[in-house]
């Protein structure tokens, strides 16, 4: 099925290129000679804003393309993503609630830390919803259930709000972005996505076996309840660790895998990880727009996203369809 | 990860200075990134030791140092634009961006946070906070001073009685409880009406209560002329028009709603002005 040999190098030569343009654009202008220089501001700049930032847009922007590969292998539906789970919503209410009840300030680590405590509540709450034996829609439905939970009680939490100086500081954490991040969230992050890429990756066989329907997997020996559960764990991880350090940023997990199919085939196991590598360049290329956008503040990256990936995505759909008739 | 960074900052920051350890009693490079702070910090200390303003210090809609603040550098409020600015004090909000200031905490960067003062009394003490991180004691002082004086020579003389008012913003923000713009109401004379209906701090003030109880004075945004903004509607309801001839709308500019401190003095005249034209207002309609 891969039918295009050169296209793997070339996304990869292209998150490359991208991180590295990515640690050397930003809103200072650093020169050449700055770089060599053994400047302590420009070095500060390089290594605890820049380079923390485009590691945290690697690892979540592939951890985000795969999470969203195996939804859409799983559920065999092309409208599946990462968030369909209520996993980052639920990261995302952790998060908002520690900013509510003003402890975020306290120390770095409080509002990642709670971010994360509130992504593991909603994993638990999905697995005690759907029960053990989980058909695909109980599961779909109880992530469902999740969203909705979660966004009332972040909208609860923005109209509760003590002033409207605490809703602003909530609503531009919630639009998601990269900015300004250190080594601090990557070390929170990092683990997490980890485990959960290496949990998804663990599943190929079985989302392959799954092209055949739930039968057809049985037949050729593939646990399916096991499988479920390992994709829904690992999926929680990663967007649970990934939400918790960003915000939301939508669209990379849906989008990406439909980019990814002309090129190497539909086969769910073989789109896992060329979806990896697309996400990451994606949000790469998105964190890169964001800072060189002109004038005023920096748009916030969850902005950009949706902004660039609804009317991307109406193109594809569009293509598809004529392809289809 | 943290570990083997440390050295290597440490010894990056003490180079220039060993003085960045113990903070300097006189901060040379200020950077503020919250607008309040700005409109205190111009006031306090010579412009060469401002770094950078706030970007919103230049918005003649939100700041009322706008036209100083042209002439002054100013940032988006991102850690990148901060450090580079090699800033030796950085004034911001209680309610920026988390990600910055902890950018900030690690690159060793001394920051200080201030909330939103909820009374003349909190914004007075935040005035004199400022000018003790600047070594500005005398100059906060005498802003201070120059303050009280203001809001001395607003309040409402003995002979007159108190009218009712309320605040009435694009989008039908108003002033309530727990806000300074409403204790300046009430210091000139202007029983503020949002506060007894139960608007707190600032919020929203629902349009059928303004109409079942018209105030004497209607505080209202100043609209920007041409495109008026779907939000900018509500000041001119026809519900609000109908009620043209019991109260008396004066113009309160947004950006006198956002900051206390020195932003009060404007305040309060705009407030004296108001309660002024309402009473002369109300005086002829009772000789009619």
């Amino acid at each position: 099925m891969t039918s295009r040999r050169w296209a793997m190098p070339a996304l990869l030569a292209l998150v490359v290129v991208l991180a590295i343009l990515s640690v050397a654009v930003g809103r200072v202008t650093l020169t050449w000679d700055m770089w060599k220089a053994q400047d302590p501001v420009s070095r500060a700049i390089l290594i605890e804003l820049r380079l923390p930032r485009a590691i945290l847009g690697v690892l979540v922007g592939a951890s985000l393309g795969l999470a969203g590969a195996a939804m859409q292998g799983y559920l065999r539906n092309a409208l599946a993503e990462p968030g369909t789970l209520g996993v980052s919503a639920m990261a995302a209410l952790g998060a908002v609630l520690s900013i509510f009840f003003n402890i975020a300030g306290l120390h770095p680590w409080v509002l990642p830390i709670c971010g994360v405590i509130g992504g593991m509540t909603g994993m638990a709450a999905l697995f005690a919803l759907s029960g053990m034996t989980a058909s695909v829609l109980s599961l779909v439905l109880s992530g469902i259930i999740l969203s909705a939970l979660a966004v009332a009680g972040i909208s609860l939490a923005l109209s509760l709000s003590p002033s409207p100086w605490a809703a602003t500081e909530i609503v531009r954490w919630m639009l998601g972005g990269l900015t300004d991040r250190s080594f601090d969230e990557l070390t929170i992050a990092t683990p997490l996505i980890v485990v959960g890429c290496i949990a998804v990756l663990g599943c190929r066989r079985s989302l392959d076996a799954l092209t055949l329907g739930e039968t057809g997997a049985r037949s050729l020996g593939i646990d399916l309840n096991r499988a479920q559960w390992q994709l829904a764990l690992g999926i929680g991880l990663i967007v649970g660790g990934s939400t918790a350090v960003t915000g939301m940023i939508g669209f990379v997990g849906l989008i990406v895998p439909h980019l990814m199919r002309p090129l190497v085939g539909s086969r769910p196991g073989a789109l896992l990880v060329p979806s990896a590598i697309a996400g990451a360049a994606l949000v790469l290329a998105g964190d890169i727009v964001v800072r060189l956008l002109p004038g005023g503040s920096e748009l916030q990256l969850g902005v950009v996203m949706s902004l660039v990936g609804a009317p991307f995505f109406f193109v594809l759909l569009h293509s598809m369809r004529r392809k289809l008739t | 990860m943290k570990l083997w960074l440390a050295p290597l900052l440490a010894a990056a920051w003490l180079t220039p200075g060993a003085q960045a350890e113990e903070s300097p009693p006189h901060p040379m490079r200020i950077v503020s990134l919250n607008m309040c702070v700005d409109s205190i910090l111009i006031e306090l200390v010579s412009h060469d030791r401002i770094a950078a303003l706030s970007h919103y210090a230049r918005d003649p809609q939100r700041s009322t140092i706008a036209d100083a603040a042209r002439h002054l550098p100013i940032t988006y409020e991102t850690a990148e634009e901060v450090v580079a600015l090699r800033p030796d004090l950085v004034l911001t909000s209680r309610h920026s961006a988390i990600a910055t200031r902890n950018a900030l905490k690690r690159v060793g960067i001394r920051f200080e946070l201030f909330g939103v003062p909820n009374s003349i009394e909190q914004s007075l003490a935040q005035v004199r906070q400022v000018a003790k991180l600047l070594g500005a004691e005398p100059e906060g002082e005498a802003l201070v001073a120059r303050i009280q004086a203001a809001l001395d020579a607003a309040r409402l003389p003995s002979n007159e009685q108190p009218l009712t008012a309320a605040v009435y913003q694009p989008g039908g923000l108003s002033a309530g409880a727990n806000s300074v713009v409403g204790e300046l109401m009430e210091l000139t004379g202007l029983r503020n009406i949002a506060a007894r209906y139960g608007v707190e701090q600032y919020r929203p003030l629902p349009l059928e209560v303004l109409v079942s109880s018209p105030p004497d004075v209607l505080l209202v945004g100043e609209t920007s002329p041409g495109a008026p903004m779907q939000e900018e509607k509500i000041v001119h309801h026809r519900a609000l028009r109908a009620l043209e001839s019991q109260m008396t709308q004066a113009v309160f500019p947004a950006r006198l709603l956002y900051c206390a401190g020195p932003t009060m003095i404007p305040s309060v005249a705009t407030l004296v002005q108001a309660r002024e034209e309402a009473l002369a207002a109300k005086r002829a309609r009772s000789t009619q």
